[in-house]
């Protein structure tokens, strides 16, 4: 497990925001500390602080570092896991560090999108890893013909070809339920939910095949077959979804990260090097 | 026929299609796409503003500049030496915060000319002299927190740095030790030491016989007993030409047996900040007398004789007939003069007067010279006479209060030595040698401000409360050394200035008690090291345009 040990995913996404709660807890202090002037206010530029923004700023190129290991994943750099294990907890410590190097303060407008950037993909970041506690389980048990979601047409097309054979063996022409499969059935498996069809909805694909089965009694055996196919159909549907749940993060997370970068490149080399 | 296995069967539809992994989903696209055009964004936000020069650090402030330094937002080197430039070659990575406080504040805000960043008395070059950096304006001056933010009123935390320990400090300057030990503050409220002015083994020699008490009571007599052979003062005994002043003292309808009954603001007036010229203006008086540079309506204007005490203690000298014929007629002898002065102007004026008198120059003449005109002489006689009024005047005028009233005395009591203290050469004698300079200052702790104006809704007696007290009215002809300065103690001023509680029932605190709400550095209270002083002027002046774009000195640095 990334996150926790538990087996329940709820315990594992608390465990997770309790970490960031106590990650944070020492900075959270600091700035108590300072607003009762106890210690002095922390600054980007004091030893501290320039300590706290490297480290942070070398926390955010090892995260970005993940992009590229994807690309190279037929070489042998460490194990995929350990790599994410990495990135969630070094994410994670990045946050107070990024914090305690701004001095609790926005600064100017770079400084800012800078901030806002980096809050905003440590937060896509929790949110997306909070729902991967959830969905894949969901699959795995609800989803006992899960496929790589790229195959999904390529799956539908060969049971396209697998209906059309029962199909074809079972009845003759002019029958009404080669009709039926040709213009309602079929766009349905290989589109799924796109075509448009009623057959996406369960309840819809209960009545369309019960009234076929009162009028045609005999081809109960081939509808049932049909019906079993849209069933497949609507997993695959149904898991595209999770899918795109269990991945949309990432367009937020990845291009904000990519914006964070070049801003944050910014402003070492402002802060560093030209002064 | 051999049946096909399982795993074959459920690999059948992923044959001829191995890369399939290598697809991209919808999600992974727009992720590519966004990503793509976060980059663009970014790049494009950058180089637009790398692009224009004037714009190309706006972004890169971290926070806006206070409103008056808000014409250079953009241009970090007009108070940021670059690096490597003269003035900023700290090249260490460790090193950026030296490298962002290597600053020209002193284009506009030079220091003395022996060292520009020389902003005493705070922080004088004797402090600090291995670390120029630490003396530095930001060292307790921050801008870039809003166009608002008051950059001349730094934090307590700022000040508590050091003078938490100062004495720290001290010895890194002067490792021997050899340096006054300091007083450790952390807080108004807290540890600060109780006012210098107020120091009991020094207290401040006010050189002015003044009682309060009295002069406050109703009459300005004591409530102890009719000793004062003037009770009760009425309105008649003031100098007609001071008796609108005093009106409002007694009966406004001008009854002259009203008694005068005076309060603070008889003789205490808040400086109004006008040009002299007007109300506050005493022909013949240096104008730095009336009014020193100081911020208008914070400070009470100097007592002066001339203002506030001579309505009633006029130096009228009253009129005599000598045992030997000769008449002296009243006449008024000048103020801030000592002894010796005086004493000649005494005599110079019955000189005058006597001169004056026909009968003494009518002297007889001797015979066979009746056509030669009358000569003017003074027989040994008229010399001897007058030289006896004269005593007799200076002996009055220099009375020290302890012989017996005469009706030829000043009106109003016994001269000089009524209100000053003086030093004798011989203590028998009536002359004194010098009369003692009075502590006229209106600002009793110079290192600390203090408006009056904004603590004029209080009562004065909040704060002097001395004549209140019972036994601190000193009765006429008793206690005649100075009185006390009433001043308040600091904890006084802590009933108000501290953070807000609850004592004893009552709420207490709650007003503003920051360091730099009472000390002001740089001298800025001081006529001569304020900002105007002439050791603060800039080295080079500029033009408008050269002004907003940034002025630099031509000899740069700092």
């Amino acid at each position: 497990m990334l996150v926790g040990g538990s087996t329940f995913a709820r315990n594992r996404v608390a465990y997770l925001l309790g970490a960031v709660v106590l990650f944070c807890l020492p900075v959270a202090g600091w700035y108590v500390a300072a607003l009762w002037e106890w210690v002095e206010w922390p600054s980007g530029s004091t030893h501290l602080g320039l300590v706290f923004g490297i480290i942070a700023a070398a926390i955010i190129a090892f995260e970005m570092l993940l992009w590229p290991r994807k690309w190279f994943r037929g070489y042998r750099l460490g194990r995929t896991r350990s790599w994410m294990y990495w990135h969630v907890w070094l994410g994670i410590l990045s946050l107070p560090l990024a914090i305690g190097h701004s001095g609790f303060h926005l600064g100017g407008t770079l400084t800012s999108a800078v901030m806002v950037l980096f809050l905003l993909v440590i937060l896509s970041g929790l949110w997306g890893l909070s729902l991967q506690q959830f969905l894949p389980r969901m699959l795995l048990d609800e989803f006992p013909i899960e496929t790589i979601q790229m195959e999904i047409p390529r799956i539908m097309a060969h049971h396209l070809v697998e209906a059309e054979r029962f199909i074809v063996a079972a009845t003759g022409a002019g029958d009404p339920i080669r009709s039926f499969f040709r213009e309602e059935v079929a766009p349905y498996l290989l589109d799924g939910r796109a075509s448009g069809s009623p057959l996406y909805s369960a309840a819809r694909v209960e009545t369309v095949f019960h009234d076929r089965a009162i009028r045609q009694p005999e081809a109960g055996p081939l509808l049932q077959k049909l019906k079993a196919f849209c069933e497949i159909r609507r997993q695959y549907d149904r898991q595209v979804r999770i899918h795109r749940w269990l991945h949309n993060w990432l367009c937020v997370h990845v291009p904000l990260s990519v914006a964070l970068c070049v801003l944050l490149f910014v402003h070492i080399v402002t802060a560093l090097k030209y002064w | 026929m051999q049946d096909s296995s399982t795993n074959r069967e459920r690999a059948g539809p992923f044959r001829g299609h191995r890369h399939y992994f290598h697809a991209a989903t919808s999600v992974a696209r727009w992720r590519t796409r966004l990503s793509a055009l976060a980059l663009v964004l970014s790049v494009g936000w950058i180089a637009s503003r790398a692009v224009d020069k004037e714009e190309r650090y706006a972004d890169v402030s971290h926070g806006p500049l206070i409103e008056a330094h808000g014409t250079w937002s953009h241009r970090c080197d007009v108070c940021h030496i670059p690096f490597g430039e003269p003035g900023n070659t700290s090249g260490g990575l460790m090193d950026c915060r030296e490298r962002w406080r290597a600053f020209r504040c002193n284009s506009c805000h030079p220091g003395s000319s022996g060292d520009a960043k020389n902003y005493a008395p705070h922080y004088t070059a004797a402090h600090w002299k291995n670390d120029a950096k630490s003396r530095d304006c930001s060292s307790c001056h921050h801008d870039h927190q809003g166009r608002n933010f008051a950059l001349s009123r730094p934090s307590d935390s700022t000040c508590v740095r050091c003078h938490r320990d100062l004495n720290r400090l001290r010895e890194k300057d002067a490792p021997s030790g050899s340096f006054e030990p300091a007083t450790e503050i952390s807080a108004f409220h807290g540890n600060h030491p109780e006012f210098r002015v107020l120091n009991k083994e020094r207290p401040p020699n006010r050189s002015l016989k003044f009682n309060h008490g009295l002069h406050m009571a109703v009459g300005l007599t004591s409530a102890t007993g009719k000793v004062n052979p003037n009770a009760l003062f009425n309105l008649a005994d003031v100098d007609p030409k001071f008796a609108d002043q005093y009106l409002r003292f007694a009966d406004p309808k001008g009854n002259p047996a009203s008694p005068v009954h005076l309060d603070c603001s008889a003789c205490h007036q808040l400086d109004t900040g006008r040009e002299l010229g007007s109300s506050n203006h005493v022909p013949g008086l240096p104008t730095e007398l009336t009014s020193p540079a100081r911020p208008a309506g914070a400070y009470y204007l100097p007592i002066t004789f001339e203002k506030h005490c001579q309505a009633c203690h006029s130096l009228n000298v009253t009129g005599w007939t000598s045992s030997g014929g000769l008449k002296v007629t009243g006449f008024d002898l000048p103020h801030r003069l000592q002894p010796d002065e005086v004493d000649r102007r005494i005599r110079g004026e019955i000189a005058r007067q006597v001169i004056k008198q026909d009968k003494f120059q009518k002297v007889p003449l001797p015979p066979n010279e009746r056509l030669d005109p009358r000569a003017t002489q003074l027989p040994e006689s008229l010399r001897a006479e007058t030289e006896k009024i004269a005593n007799h005047y200076s002996r009055l005028v220099f009375d020290r209060g302890d012989g017996p009233s005469s009706p030829l005395a000043i009106k109003g009591g016994y001269a000089c030595l009524k209100c000053h203290t003086a030093q004798f050469d011989n203590p028998q004698t009536a002359r004194p040698k010098s009369i003692d300079a009075t502590s006229a200052r209106t600002i009793w702790m110079p290192n600390g401000r203090f408006d009056h104006t904004a603590h004029r809704v209080v009562d004065c007696k909040e704060c002097h409360k001395m004549w209140d007290e019972p036994g601190k009215v000193k009765p006429l002809g008793m206690d005649w050394s100075s009185e006390p300065a009433n001043l308040p103690s600091i904890a006084k001023c802590q009933e108000c200035h501290a953070p807000q509680s609850r004592q004893g029932g009552r709420m207490s605190g709650g007003v503003r008690h920051g360091c730099v709400d009472c000390h002001r550095y740089h001298g800025a209270d001081h006529p001569l090291q304020g900002p105007g002083s002439p050791h603060r002027e800039p080295k080079e002046r500029f033009d408008i345009g050269t002004f907003l774009r940034g002025p630099r000195p031509k000899e740069g640095g700092r």
